[in-house]
């Protein structure tokens, strides 16, 4: 009996000695940090992760929709009886735990999404970039100090980022251990925040080998002192604005900070885009500048042509013209996507400079059919409501008789019933808009599906965006030349008449706002811009809850007659007091509440 | 070192080759001696072997066997599938005319394979239960995991698709005993003692199979180590004997039908609703359709206003099967062979037109052919060795690229009101003329896919090789044995596609003229092209095994060691470290004492690696120890209607390493380009599950069986993301934070099998088994942070079942659960934060009372997707040449949340189901009818969210399979020169009665988009030789 047990002891010792390390993982490339920092070009990798997870935005929202455009007063999406992203945000379908502009994505890589974890991952990345480039392997010594800058900056625009859709956060400025205590943590205000903002920025203006632009296409996308000035500048506006102020006026600082960033922008070669370079495209328009600004990219060179975009995504643009554009009952298209709403018509101005409709009240019933004209207008004439009105108008919105090129033919837009885009208000049909117009200023003339030109790749900062900027934190802080002085700038690229030194405080600041409106319509700054311009108790109620369409009949004598519809007979979703911020991921808030105590969703959540 | 070991099994199997090549010397006859019955009838089949196995004997038909005894074995074992074992002293076997078997009354009788060895049924201290490969065959099924339900009680398999070529590895689920850690419930398989690749698993035919055995608890798994904790499913396949030969051909016709037919409604009724759809949404009346039109498709006479009933027009009513085969056994003491070939031929499910201009026949059906050859020599008294050749090859045909499933889910798309399947001839517009029609947001209309598409060919093959020798160390001591394999199996997909586009064509909105059509996107009409792809991946084992059997008087040991080492590399191709091959080592113990054939103790260790930990932690032992006492064997146990009690009780470890598809879970893992995704914890080891078991098997008066199992599962270091506690904004992605080993959970439940045998006449038999198994889950930590105390339930996954479903309560204190009026939806305050409800939709229940109805007030509901108890009823009759059997299976506790088409309205411009026919209107609830579904939408409304209307209850009872055979008397044999002939009709899902809110939804598949459960009647033929 005691051999067999010998034996048996033997062969499983045998075996226990044969393989030892036959479990042990293959090489893969896979590493540790201290691998990554002492090699030179992995390095130069890692800071590239920097400028992962930067949101795409404009069409690259779900199924090529602008959903920031459309959930705002600006347009209605034809995507309304989809079930997907707009619709349930028309729908209000929206909770903490699901919240369709939160948390939609369609896997087209737009990064449109989950803002939540994205951001902080890549301040983390920053973070820990800034910790450890010191003891980094660098392939030129005078990298150190950009690519150090350059976290600074980075950490700088995603901070940005989550401000505007959640508010207050907890403000890190260094990398959180795997041990680290949560207790203690607390949301601080947007102020805190801007704070963080304005001192990355300033640490990465003060660094020599940062450039102020990128002159080549291999560097493109990278940071710069000039988006450094342009976040300082918008982290300030956000942080003085009503919805986050907590009561506190930091207008006059908010002011300083933009000046400062303004001048310096000017001081370094950023200027307006004012002359048209491609009139034969873009037409001899006064407005032909504007659109050719936004519709082609950036180039990056010593003498560039676009001297005023400040800071442009590196991933490519979008096709829009069968999926965003003009849609209904032209050959290759798919969809019309978001349109322009009448209340974004309105906005428009008449060439004099007039507002259309009286700015502190526009319209004189809660639904929007009564429009307020302002009295001192006298060249709107709501019989031919599109003559006379700021160029602007023609070169963001297609209306009926607005002319467009599509298969080397000269196309007139009819709108009115019966004709060929004419919109409807069948909730199953994307081709036609809500409406009665459809969009076109993200889209180079032309364009088709036999001249497929791209969509400029999403421009997040021009000087004309800063610009405006200056304009309302001046205002607001009662500094009424330079706001003036800075609007007009923008008015006069555009052929508009500057803006009267009789305005009064208030005047003044309505007509900054709705400048802002105008002239940066489907860049998605008004949906922010509604927002922190209400009282933390406020609610959108005048602008984003009832949305109208214009109906046009086409009379005998080939004259029309234009009225006012809503586009549904149900109140849009997304006007509460809760949808001035987005929810934090309902996980998140539990999480941190549970583990702090304290109380981390936004309210109404 | 691997390849060391390689080379040294390559040769050893390349000299077994050579000596196969003379080996077919006959054993001269000593005796010739008879086994039969107690009825006096001889037996078929009986196999006597000597105590240390070398020496073996099978009867022949007219019950003789002819056994020489060489190998100085002291008794031989007597046993034969039905009887009990009989132990007869080699000198007594010559001296006794007839050997009469005991029948086997309470299924103590016979072995079990335990993966590595095999123990006899009477030894068994833990929990196992078997099937042999017969009644698996009754079965008219290509895929095995479908024949095994409800043969094995313990085992679980839930059918998530009905696929009768498509023999994916996730066709079913499989559980034993129910879900006992959160990673994972997948059983290890072993074939023949070797890990088999899943994909394998059910290609195996039936035919192939002897016995399937399941492991269940810590006694019989505790030896396969980290692999052991879901328990094992054990395949032996059939072997040659010493004896006369055997030869089987059969042939079989199989008549396959879905058991449920979904409804197409007509189109004038689908106008119908979506204008009520539309009216409830508040837009008018007829909104969709004027009633005009719907006039016009209800009268029916108009080509413009079609009715297509589209599964009408596509699906086969019956699909045809074939199945025919033929294998032979048999051998000499030195050498036994067994031989199978295998031949199913799967037609197709789908109608195809014949196109003129078509090159090809896109008929889409499979042909699946399964070869095995098992063989085992001796060499000479001390080296044997065998070698098992096994595999398929399935050569498959599909419509396009698309599998068939996916076929029938694009029906669902297709409105009856849509014109079709091809336009018109439109004069002087030949590019819009006989076109395949869709609708706008269909890319793929089935006629396209079907017959527009081209083709693609798959060849999957399975090439399953075995080889190893054993050696007989007597000469160190008598019982003693070493053996050693290597298997190498292998998969691979290779599929041709010969693909070509189609113009689609969509018609306009004026439902007037029939010239209205347009080209749909970009797709034009192209010519064939070609294009490859393939799958590959292996198995690699090598294996070794020590065994020790021996019986000392009153006193038996059967103890065994085994070690092996398996490389395998998955199916997964890409970038991720699932594509490493996977490594895996385990050694194992089991021994068992016997003394008196009636205690028996056994101890069961395993000891074995894992790749996922550290080296500090890398290894774990997983001990285990059981006993069993045969009470009514004992000398003062005088109760004589008690034929039978047999206590058992086991305890021990098993352990899981597995966590997801997460791999490596201790190493960091930054890619080169600076991306960082996982972190590690060095500190991490494998999970114990301790297993207890408590079993009892009770026969009274010679006839009756009752079995009584109790388990429990208790694991507290199970692998969990530590994530549920670590907010994100830290900014490391929760799901690469590191893991940690603290979760805990249990699962407990029992078995319980009551069966009735009987024997009234050599002529007529009678058998039958209830058998019911219950397997209830908890999660009791898992490092979650539970919500806000303005939650009603605050804790989602921490105190319930795996899966747990959470949805919305609907209010029914109204008496139907909907806001009937305006006045009501506005008296009640609410406010739903996923949309505005309309009069007519679900009024839920304000859980926390907050006036608004939101994730807050979700509350658990129904169970989880994977059954808690399952039950079953077997019986079966044996009557002079007539044999009848049946199988009801059942499952309770179970459920899911119906979604998508079927359930829900709106999608794809209105999908109507039964359920949607009388839905709320102000009309009917004014009529006081019954309502069946809240008021319809054009689109998603609050409805449409998880709540418990849409909570299915998966319970059913299904007649699973019914069989009557008969054998043809032996006049009629001789005529041919058969020695059997057996004719059977098998019907397979003859009736479920089930518990479902719509018809059309079978519960076990829990979808309408994809094929049902089929019923199958089949008439199979069988000879022997």
């Amino acid at each position: 009996m005691k051999h067999i047990i010998y034996i048996f002891l033997l062969f499983i010792f045998f075996q226990l000695n044969s393989c030892t390390d036959a479990l042990d993982k293959a090489p893969d490339g896979n590493m540790q940090l201290d691998e990554v920092l002492s090699d030179a070009d992995k390095t130069e990798a890692l800071v590239n992760s920097l400028y992962s997870n930067i949101p795409r935005k404009g069409y690259m929202y779900f199924f090529f929709d602008p959903a920031v455009v459309a959930c705002c007063d600006d347009g209605w999406s034809s995507e309304d009886g989809a079930g997907q992203l707009v619709d349930q945000y028309y729908k209000d379908n929206t909770s903490a735990s699901n919240h369709p502009m939160r948390d939609f994505s369609d896997g087209h890589g737009g990064n449109n999404n989950a803002y939540w974890d994205r951001c902080w991952k890549q301040i983390r990345l920053c973070s820990q970039f800034l910790e450890l480039a010191d003891k980094a392997a660098m392939n030129d010594e005078a990298n150190r100090g950009r690519f150090k800058a350059e976290a600074h900056v980075m950490r700088a625009f995603f901070y940005m980022e989550l401000v505007k859709w959640f508010g207050k956060l907890p403000v890190l400025d260094a990398t959180v251990p795997f041990d680290a205590d949560f207790s203690k943590l607390s949301r601080q205000s947007v102020y805190d925040v801007a704070k963080l903002i304005v001192a990355d920025c300033d640490a990465a203006l003060g660094e020599s080998t940062l450039p102020w632009r990128i002159d080549t296409d291999g560097n493109g996308g990278r940071a710069t002192k000039a988006l450094a000035c342009a976040l300082k500048s918008e982290a300030m506006m956000f942080a003085a604005s009503p919805l986050h102020n907590e009561g506190k006026n930091y207008w006059e600082e908010a002011y300083q900070i933009s000046k400062e960033s303004v001048q310096q922008l000017k001081a370094n070669g950023y200027e307006l885009f004012t002359v048209c370079t491609q009139p034969n495209v873009f037409g001899k328009s006064p407005a032909a500048a504007f659109r050719q600004l936004v519709d082609q990219n950036a180039d990056y060179s010593g003498s560039p042509r676009d001297k005023e975009t400040i800071f442009q995504t590196r991933s490519g643009g979008l096709f829009v013209w069968h999926i965003g554009y003009i849609g209904s009952n032209m050959a290759n298209t798919y969809k019309c996507g978001t349109c322009p709403t009448q209340e974004l018509v309105d906005a428009f101005e008449t060439i004099d400079g007039k507002p259309v409709l009286d700015l502190t009240k526009p319209y004189l019933d809660e639904k929007h059919l009564d429009p307020n004209y302002n009295k001192a207008n006298t060249l709107y004439n709501p019989s031919d409501p599109y003559a006379n009105r700021d160029p602007r108008l023609d070169q963001t919105v297609l209306h009926n008789g607005s002319h467009i090129l599509w298969d080397n033919k000269d196309v007139t837009i009819q709108t009115y019933t019966g004709g060929a885009h004419a919109p409807s208000f069948d909730v199953t049909n994307r081709s036609f808009s809500r409406t009665g117009y459809y969009h076109c200023k993200m889209v180079t003339p032309g364009a088709c599906g036999t001249n497929q030109i791209n969509n400029s790749n999403w421009k997040f900062y021009r000087l004309g965006e800063t610009l405006l900027n200056l304009a309302e934190v001046a205002a607001n802080a009662g500094h009424m030349e330079e706001a003036r002085a800075a609007a007009n700038e923008v008015r006069a690229r555009s052929g508009m008449p500057t803006l009267l030194a009789s305005l009064s405080q208030e005047e003044l600041i309505l007509r900054i706002h709705n400048e802002r409106r105008v002239e940066l319509a489907w860049e998605e700054n008004r949906y922010f811009d509604l927002r922190r311009w209400q009282k933390p108790e406020g609610d959108l109620s005048e602008t984003c809850k009832w949305l109208t369409a214009t109906v046009i009949t086409k009379k005998a004598d080939g004259s029309f007659t234009y009225t006012r519809r809503n586009i549904s007979g149900n109140a849009r979703g997304g006007w509460q007091n809760k949808d001035l911020l987005l929810p934090l991921p309902l996980t998140e808030a539990s999480l941190l509440e549970s583990v702090t105590g304290q109380k981390w969703q936004n309210q109404g959540w | 070192m691997i390849i060391q070991r390689y080379i040294k099994y390559i040769a050893i199997n390349i000299v077994f080759l050579l000596m196969c090549v003379n080996l077919f010397a006959q054993g001269k006859a000593v005796s010739e001696n008879l086994v039969v019955n107690e009825y006096g009838s001889p037996i078929e089949g009986v196999m006597l072997i000597s105590e240390f196995g070398n020496d073996q004997f099978v009867t022949t038909k007219d019950g003789t066997y002819n056994l020489d005894i060489k190998d100085g074995s002291s008794y031989v074992t007597v046993s034969a599938a039905g009887f009990l074992n009989l132990r007869i002293p080699v000198d007594q076997l010559n001296k006794s005319e007839k050997i009469i078997l005991q029948f086997d009354v309470h299924k103590t009788g016979g072995s079990v394979n335990m993966g590595y060895d095999s123990y006899t049924r009477e030894s068994l201290t833990g929990a196992v239960s078997s099937v042999s490969g017969a009644v698996l065959d009754k079965s008219p099924k290509n895929i095995l995991s479908e024949t095994l339900v409800g043969r094995l009680p313990g085992l679980t398999t839930v059918s998530a698709l009905s696929e009768l070529t498509f023999f994916g590895y996730q066709n079913t689920n499989k559980a034993i005993r129910g879900i006992s850690t959160v990673n994972g419930t997948k059983p290890l398989i072993i074939i023949d003692g070797v890990v088999c690749p899943t994909q394998y698993f059910e290609f195996i035919s039936t035919k192939e199979i002897e016995s399937v055995s399941v492991l269940k608890d810590a006694s019989a798994t505790a030896a396969f180590g980290i692999q052991g904790a879901n328990g094992v499913i054990v395949i032996t396949t059939k072997r040659g004997f010493n004896g006369k030969k055997k030869v089987e051909v059969y042939a079989d016709q199989s008549f396959q039908q879905m058991i449920k037919k979904p409804q197409f409604i007509n189109s004038a009724r689908y106008a119908e609703l979506r204008n009520e759809a539309g009216e409830r949404d508040g837009l008018g009346a007829f909104s969709q359709f004027s009633q005009d039109q719907i006039d016009r498709y209800r009268a029916g006479d108009d080509i413009s206003y079609p009715n297509n009933n589209w599964y009408d027009m596509f699906v086969k009513d019956v699909i045809m099967r074939q199945r025919v085969g033929v294998n032979a056994s048999g051998g000499t003491d030195k050498f036994k062979y067994f031989s199978q070939l295998n031949v199913i031929n799967q037609g197709e499910p789908f109608k195809i037109v014949d196109e003129d201009n078509r090159k090809y026949t896109p008929n889409p059906h499979a042909n699946v052919v399964n070869v095995r050859s098992n063989m085992d020599v001796k060499f000479n008294d001390y080296v044997s060795g065998f070698m098992r050749l096994a595999g398929s090859v399935k050569r498959e045909k599909l419509a396009g690229s698309s599998m068939n499933w996916d076929i029938y889910s694009q029906l669902f798309n297709l409105n009856p009101t849509m014109y079709g399947p091809l336009s018109p001839t439109i004069d002087g517009k030949k590019d819009i003329s006989n076109q395949v029609v869709t609708v706008d947001g269909v890319d793929q209309p089935v006629y396209g896919m079907l017959n527009r598409s081209g083709y693609s060919q798959i060849i999957e093959t399975n090439v399953i090789a075995q080889a190893g020798l054993n050696i007989d160390m007597s000469f160190l001591t008598k019982g003693l044995s070493v053996s050693g394999a290597m298997a190498y199996q292998t998969y691979m997909r290779n599929s041709t596609s010969t693909l070509q586009d189609y113009t689609r064509v969509v018609r306009g909105k004026d439902n007037s003229v029939l010239d209205n059509f347009t080209k749909y996107k970009t797709w034009t009409n192209t010519a064939l092209t070609y294009s490859k792809g393939s799958v590959f991946f292996y198995y690699l084992d090598l294996f070794a095994n020590m065994e020790y059997k021996r019986r000392f008087g009153d006193h038996s040991i059967n103890a065994s060691a085994h070690t092996y080492y398996l490389l395998q590399e998955k199916e997964t191709v890409g970038s991720s470290n699932t594509v490493l091959p996977y490594k895996r080592q385990n050694f194992g113990v089991s021994a068992l004492y016997g003394y008196k054939d009636r205690y028996f103790l056994k101890g069961d260790i395993g000891y074995s690696g894992s790749e996922q930990f550290h080296p500090d932690h890398r290894y774990i032992a997983t001990p285990a120890v059981s006993a069993a006492w045969i009470a009514s064997k004992e000398d003062f146990f005088k109760l004589d209607f008690i034929s039978l009690l047999k206590l058992r009780a086991s305890y021990g470890i098993t352990a899981n390493d597995q966590m997801g598809d997460a791999r490596f879970l201790y190493l960091d893992n930054i890619r080169s380009n600076g991306t960082e995704l996982e972190r590690g914890n060095p500190d991490l080891a494998a999970e114990k599950i301790k297993k207890m078991n408590l079993g009892v098997d009770l026969g009274l008066l010679n006839m009756f069986t009752l079995g009584f199992d109790y388990f429990k599962n208790n694991v507290d270091n199970m692998l969990v993301n530590s994530s549920f506690t670590i907010p994100e904004y830290q900014g490391i992605p929760l799901s690469y934070y590191p893991k940690l080993n603290n979760g805990k959970m249990e699962n407990k439940g029992f078995e319980l099998s009551l069966s009735f045998n009987k024997h009234f006449s050599d002529k007529l038999s009678t058998f039958a088994e209830f058998s019911f198994t219950q397997a209830k889950n908890k999660v009791n930590s898992i490092n979650e942070s539970p919500y806000s105390d303005e939650y009603a339930y605050p804790y989602r996954t921490e105190g319930y079942r795996v899966g747990q479903l959470w949805g919305y309560k609907i209010d029914y204190s109204n008496g139907n659960g909907m806001f009937n009026s305006a006045e009501e939806l506005a008296n009640s305050g609410l406010t739903y934060s996923f949309g505005k409800p309309r009069v007519g939709d679900f009024k839920y229940q304000d859980l926390n009372n907050d006036k608004v109805i939101d994730s807050k007030d979700q509350a658990p509901m129904g169970y989880s997707y994977f059954p808690e108890q399952e039950y079953s009823l077997t019986a079966g009759l044996n009557w002079k040449r007539w044999e009848f059997s049946f199988l009801l299976q059942g499952v309770r506790h179970s459920s899911s949340f119906l979604s998508g088409v079927g359930a829900y309205e709106y999608g794809s411009q209105g999908q109507f189901n039964d359920i949607h026919l009388k839905a709320w209107t102000p009309e009917r609830y004014a009529a006081g009818e019954k309502i069946t579904y809240p008021a319809l939408s054009l689109s998603p409304s609050t409805n449409h969210v998880n709540n418990d209307f849409f909570l299915m209850d998966r319970s059913y009872l299904r007649l699973r399979n019914l069989e009557v055979a008969y054998n043809l008397p032996g006049s009629v044999l001789k005529k041919i020169h058969s020695e059997g002939i057996r004719i059977a009709l098998n019907i397979q899902n003859l009736f479920t009665i089930d518990n479902m809110r719509t018809k059309y939804v079978d519960p076990e598949i829990g979808r309408m988009n994809t094929f049902q459960p089929y019923r199958v009647y089949n008439i199979g033929l069988n000879f022997n030789f």
